[in-house]
């Protein structure tokens, strides 16, 4: 049996080698997904993409401090959304309007005696509601400050320690990953994820057009045989276009693992053998080259999107990260990112259990279908 | 001069053979929706559902009014996503699932919480939060200090003099999930049109049946045209199912004329399918056709406001954005779709014409001339005459 997969792995290789455009998706998708996601952050919510006005109307000491902290609260917050940029109030007001400005806030006169005289100071933000998340973000930036000032954390310092009650934060990760730095550790997954399936789909749909898969199916070859083989093929022919996309991501974005090299290896290997079975299926089922690698660039697609690729999925409700995690995608997606940025083995079981079991069960899949193929021809 | 007849017979027989494979108009409908979905599903998670998972760890021993407003707070309803759904547990538990990357935000209420409040002193909550990367830990940070700013106006009235309040621009505010749906539907335009002419063209390549196209003494202009058109009406396949998906959704339709919504949307698709065919006919490959369509689609859609209105917020498209058709199509679109309003449409409508009508003339005439180079045969003949030196 050695021989005979030996012999498969070589024609596979062989094959892959002399017709190599599953190369083209593999590269395409991940560099073009980093591409448009870099810009989608960079334009649409990260650092400081919109701005803000501020109209101050209060010479009070109170208003200072609110402002203070209005302008300077990255420390607290974090991520900070828009930037902030100070108006007359009839100039926000216009620019407002003009949907030039996507909001200002009013530190309004009297704020300052009403908070010395025990009153409620009323601060108020005008914003152009065009569509839900802009109104959250801005909401959440504002009742943040709103909350530090009546703690008593004023800039510069915004110590806490005077408060009723204040808030002591630790993180899971020592540094907060950018989102571009995110999206490009998981675009070298997606570059792989891309490699398995759709050489093994459109190879295998290939064989269906030249009828080549019949007559191999029809050798005296073991079925395990031809299915080890082509696995086996496939984790080298996998890996080539992480020869060219992992460099250039790493490099041009200047982000590098922090985990164990092995397990990173060891998280991608158990990738291929979970997809390669997926992208066999693809294509006995389609049995058309074009279509095949329709269906392997949509399922790519829509498994890195709904398995976490631009978002971690932690976020979705129960239900629908249950549904996500049928897909071995959602799987790697988790496992990668989190020994990407992190020197840890936690939490790393039941993927890498369900990866495996998923190679096994669609394999044995294959191999079913394998032999319905040969009774019916 | 280009023969009606010509035209007429090649869209007709483009139209057939999509009738044939119909696996191929499922994917025009389904690439769209899946983005729906995948977007959606992740984004969702902040918008919809009973909330983010939150583990509460009550180390307090007496627990009063204080604790239990808190945690009753922690557990409210919250109009601004996202939500919190707390989960009472140990310490050890909480500590175990956070490690394990099984829950991303752990909020603890130390002991002593409710006598500290009750005499007036300083106490602290520690959260622990999953920096998996900035979007995320802004979104699991940023509604525990509201609910905690919600506990100070709540039951530290003295404490909490300054608070705020929200003015709107407009009486409505779409769902950003079916505002998503909205500008998807002119992405899925863009895609299907690009597939849907390229595929026509690869499909000649990839069935060898070029030559015989070419040589059929039929004006290969004409035959193109034909292709171009076939674009055009199968681009709109996935537009019904989006916009029908997010009414039944979240209950809303866009503002605006179907009309306009039509014609510009007729103008990109001519212009894409323009595109669609010249790439189909440089590539000669599908391998190469699906993901340059779907992916520039995806490029357009997020560049020209399809998550977040650039326009409508200040922000602005940059000066290399603003003049390219596609990004005008969306700039007016979104503008209709939330504000009902069609200031940008004379100059849109003008910019996305003058493509379409550009490029419906020359389109076919590049893909002719495209479609006569065989790069490949370039190539070799380039190899063997450096051979031969």
């Amino acid at each position: 049996m050695l021989r005979e997969i030996i012999a498969i792995v070589k024609k596979d290789l062989k094959q892959a080698k002399r017709d190599p455009k599953f190369l083209g998706p593999s590269l395409i998708i991940p560099f073009a997904f980093l591409l448009v996601f870099t810009i989608m952050w960079a334009s649409v919510g990260g650092g400081e993409s919109f701005a803000c006005g501020l109209v101050i109307e209060d010479t009070s000491p109170e208003a200072n401090n609110m402002a203070g902290i209005i302008e300077n609260m990255v420390s607290t917050t974090n991520h900070t959304w828009f930037s902030i940029e100070r108006f007359d109030l009839d100039t926000a007001d216009e620019l407002y309007r003009n949907t030039e400005l996507i909001a200002y806030i009013l530190i309004p006169e009297g704020f300052g005696e009403n908070i010395t005289s025990g009153q409620n100071a009323t601060v108020t933000m005008f914003i152009n509601n065009a569509n839900d998340d802009i109104v959250k973000n801005y909401v959440h930036r504002l009742e943040a400050a709103v909350l530090l000032f009546n703690q008593g954390a004023v800039y510069p310092d915004f110590d806490q320690s005077g408060a009723p009650i204040s808030i002591s934060e630790s993180f899971s990760l020592m540094a907060t990953p950018s989102n571009a730095e995110y999206m490009a550790a998981v675009a070298i997954l997606l570059s792989l994820i891309a490699c398995s399936l759709a050489s093994q789909a459109m190879l295998t749909a290939t064989e269906f057009e030249t009828e080549a898969l019949q007559d191999t199916l029809n050798s005296p070859t073991p079925r395990l045989a031809l299915i080890l083989g082509r696995t086996i093929a496939a984790i080298p022919r996998s890996f080539s276009a992480l020869l060219i996309s992992a460099p250039i991501i790493c490099f041009s974005m200047n982000v590098f693992p922090k985990g164990n090299i092995l397990v990173l290896f060891g998280i991608l290997l158990l990738t291929i053998l979970a997809l390669v079975p997926i992208g066999e299926l693809i294509g006995m089922k389609i049995r058309n080259r074009e279509q095949a690698l329709l269906a392997a660039v949509l399922f790519t697609v829509t498994g890195f999107i709904l398995g976490g690729g631009m978002a971690p999925i932690g976020l979705s409700p129960a239900l629908i990260r249950l549904g996500m995690g049928i897909l071995p995608t959602t799987h790697s997606l988790f496992l990668w990112p989190r020994v990407f940025f992190s020197d840890t083995l936690l939490g790393l079981t039941t993927s890498t259990l369900y990866l495996l079991g998923t190679w096994i069960v669609i394999s044995a899949v294959v191999i079913r279908l394998m032999k319905k193929e040969v009774e019916r021809t | 001069m280009i023969s009606f007849r010509v035209v007429k017979a090649s869209f007709v027989k483009e139209i057939r053979v999509w009738r044939r494979n119909p696996q191929k108009i499922v994917l025009v409908i389904l690439l769209p929706l899946m983005f729906f979905a995948g977007f959606g599903g992740l984004m969702g998670g902040v918008y919809f559902g009973s909330g983010v998972e939150t583990a509460v760890v009550l180390n307090e021993q007496n627990p009063g009014v204080y604790t239990d407003g808190l945690i009753e707070i922690l557990g409210e309803y919250d109009p601004v996503p996202p939500r919190l759904d707390p989960i009472l547990m140990d310490a050890e538990t909480a500590n175990r699932l956070f490690q394990n990357g099984d829950i991303l935000l752990v909020i603890t209420i130390p002991d002593g919480f409710e006598d500290a409040l009750t005499n007036n002193e300083s106490v602290s909550i520690h959260i622990q939060v999953a920096n998996i990367h900035e979007d995320l830990t802004k979104n699991l940070r940023m509604p525990v200090i509201r609910k905690l700013d919600i506990f100070y106006q709540t039951y530290l009235l003295n404490d909490s003099l300054a608070d705020f309040k929200m003015v709107n621009l407009r009486p409505f505010t779409p769902p950003r999930l079916a505002y998503m749906a909205w500008t998807l539907s002119v992405y899925s335009v863009m895609f299907g049109a690009i597939f849907a002419a390229g595929s026509a063209m690869t499909q000649e390549f990839e069935q060898e049946t070029m030559d015989e196209l070419t040589l059929s003494n039929q004006s290969p202009i004409a035959i193109y045209t034909g292709k171009m058109l076939s674009g055009v009406v199968i681009s709109f396949a996935a537009v019904p199912f989006l916009f029908i998906l997010s009414y039944l959704l979240f209950g809303v339709w866009p503002n605006g004329e179907i009309l306009t919504f039509l014609l510009l949307t007729f103008l990109l698709a001519l212009f894409c399918s323009g595109i669609g065919i010249i790439t189909g006919a440089f590539f000669r490959n599908s391998v190469f056709v699906v993901p340059v369509a779907a992916l520039g689609g995806v490029f357009y859609w997020i560049v020209g406001g399809g998550i977040a209105p650039l326009e409508l917020v200040g922000a602005s498209f940059g000066t290399f954005n603003e003049y390219l058709p596609v990004s005008n199509v969306y700039r007016s679109l979104i503008r209709m779709f939330v504000e009902g309003g069609y200031v940008t449409l004379p100059i849109d409508f003008l910019v996305i014409g003058i493509f379409a009508a550009v490029f419906l003339v020359i389109s076919p005439m590049i893909a002719d001339r495209v479609s006569n180079l065989n790069l490949g045969q370039m190539v070799e003949d380039a190899k063997r005459r450096r051979g031969r030196n």
